[in-house]
């Protein structure tokens, strides 16, 4: 039986369309859910006879089937709200209705014995900052000293510790959850990285109503933008330093800065593959800091983080290729249940 | 004046005028902000919704 790829994504997802473009050029042709379709697009049925699951999908527009017992591998790209044929569901029914499709997504799911990009078990556990700093520093990284307080006596404490200035970063949402809020309710639209000076003191009072996270404003010669896929390591450095829109937050990609091709240290090559895998991850993309004196800072790992718009600056690191060479090849090699 | 915002990272934002309601991430020519795409094809690479009204699915940020 020929093993195929389903893809659960939403219907803008780029990555998705690129990488789909390059599995349909191998044997098998992947499958892609698109949750802002689901179910309004698919057909669904599951059973469960003589002890497994059976059935599977079918995208309406296309005819496109998908058994159950075909999917060799998954790639949880990206999430997205559910969509149902009236879009008249009162708030209740909505509720109820969402949680059915998530139960019933993530049954079909968790039952399934294939290859993972990533399972989404290793993905929850992945992605809280705050043990990811842990296990950075057990594992061997550079890990700045930081702060996740309500009291702001602490953080005038670090602040007078820290050797330099001092940056705020948001834990959960650079966006500040605009996208939770209805537009009319929304009052902000992101936050980046931002440095913390003198001028910013009686803001600092307003860490009472919610902890705060502060780190040291790390002195940078470059950043690493370092993804991993499968065994595979692609590296590319950015030079956030050459524009003053990026020494504190590389994020602003109005400035043109340069990004390119890396050869990491091998120490730190495997140290970044070992951290992503020991969460059980087939992929993850890390941020580092390169300091003036060489060492290498660990920021974060992005468990099911954006690569595309790094090789579209950097296209010798084909990560789009070898993403559906790795999801092709786990799921030719995988035994059928 | 005070602006209603109670959290730090509210008052920071409003502050820096990176937190304005409308405010958009800036794009670079042929490159994805922080590789989000854009569910309007407006250049609202974080918009909330489709050109039809729709909810888009957002990433937070949480998946960049």
């Amino acid at each position: 039986m020929a093993k195929r790829v389903l893809i659960v994504t939403h219907s803008f997802d780029l990555h998705a369309d690129l990488v789909s473009a390059k599995l349909k050029a191998t044997a098998s042709p992947p499958f892609r859910l698109n949750l802002d379709d689901f179910p309004t697009a698919f057909d669904i049925t599951l059973t469960f006879a003589d002890g497994q699951w059976g059935g599977g999908l079918t995208h309406r527009p296309t005819g496109d089937s998908l058994r159950i017992e075909e999917i060799g591998a998954v790639w949880m790209r990206q999430k997205a709200d559910f969509r149902y044929r009236s879009g008249e569901l009162s708030p209740q029914e909505k509720a109820y209705a969402d949680g059915e499709m998530e139960h019933i997504l993530f049954s079909m799911l968790y039952a399934l014995d294939c290859f993972w990009m990533s399972h989404p078990l290793a993905v929850r556990g992945a992605s809280w900052k705050g043990e990811q700093l842990l296990r950075a520093a057990r594992m061997g990284f550079d890990v700045p000293s930081s702060i996740i307080t309500n009291r702001r006596t602490d953080v005038d404490r670090f602040r007078r510790a820290v050797d330099g200035d001092m940056v705020f970063k948001t834990l959960s949402s650079p966006i500040l959850a605009a996208d939770e809020v209805a537009a009319e309710d929304r009052i902000a639209s992101h936050l980046s990285t931002t440095l913390i000076t003198d001028d910013d003191d009686a803001l600092l009072d307003a860490v009472v109503e919610l902890p705060s996270f502060f780190q040291p404003n790390v002195p940078k010669a470059h950043e690493l933008r370092v993804t991993i896929i499968g065994d595979r390591v692609f590296a590319a450095k950015i030079h956030s330093q050459a524009d003053p829109r990026t020494v504190i937050d590389c994020r602003d990609m109005s400035a043109e800065i340069l990004y390119e091709a890396e050869t990491l240290p091998a120490d730190i090559s495997c140290r970044c593959l070992d951290f992503v895998h020991s969460y059980g991850l087939t992929y993850g993309a890390i941020d580092l800091i390169v300091t003036p004196e060489g060492r290498h800072v660990f920021l974060e790992n992005n468990p099911v983080g954006q690569f595309l718009f790094v090789e579209q600056l950097v296209p010798a690191l084909d990560m789009t290729g070898y993403t559906a060479r790795i999801l092709s090849d786990g799921a030719r090699n995988r035994r059928a249940l | 004046m005070e602006s209603g915002k109670k959290t730090f990272a509210f008052k920071l934002a409003e502050k820096k005028q990176s937190g304005l309601k409308d405010g958009k991430w800036t794009a670079r020519a042929g490159v994805a902000v922080a590789g989000c795409t854009d569910p309007t094809g407006q250049g609202m690479y974080r918009a909330s919704e489709y050109t039809d009204g729709r909810p888009a699915p957002l990433d937070k940020g949480y998946w960049c």
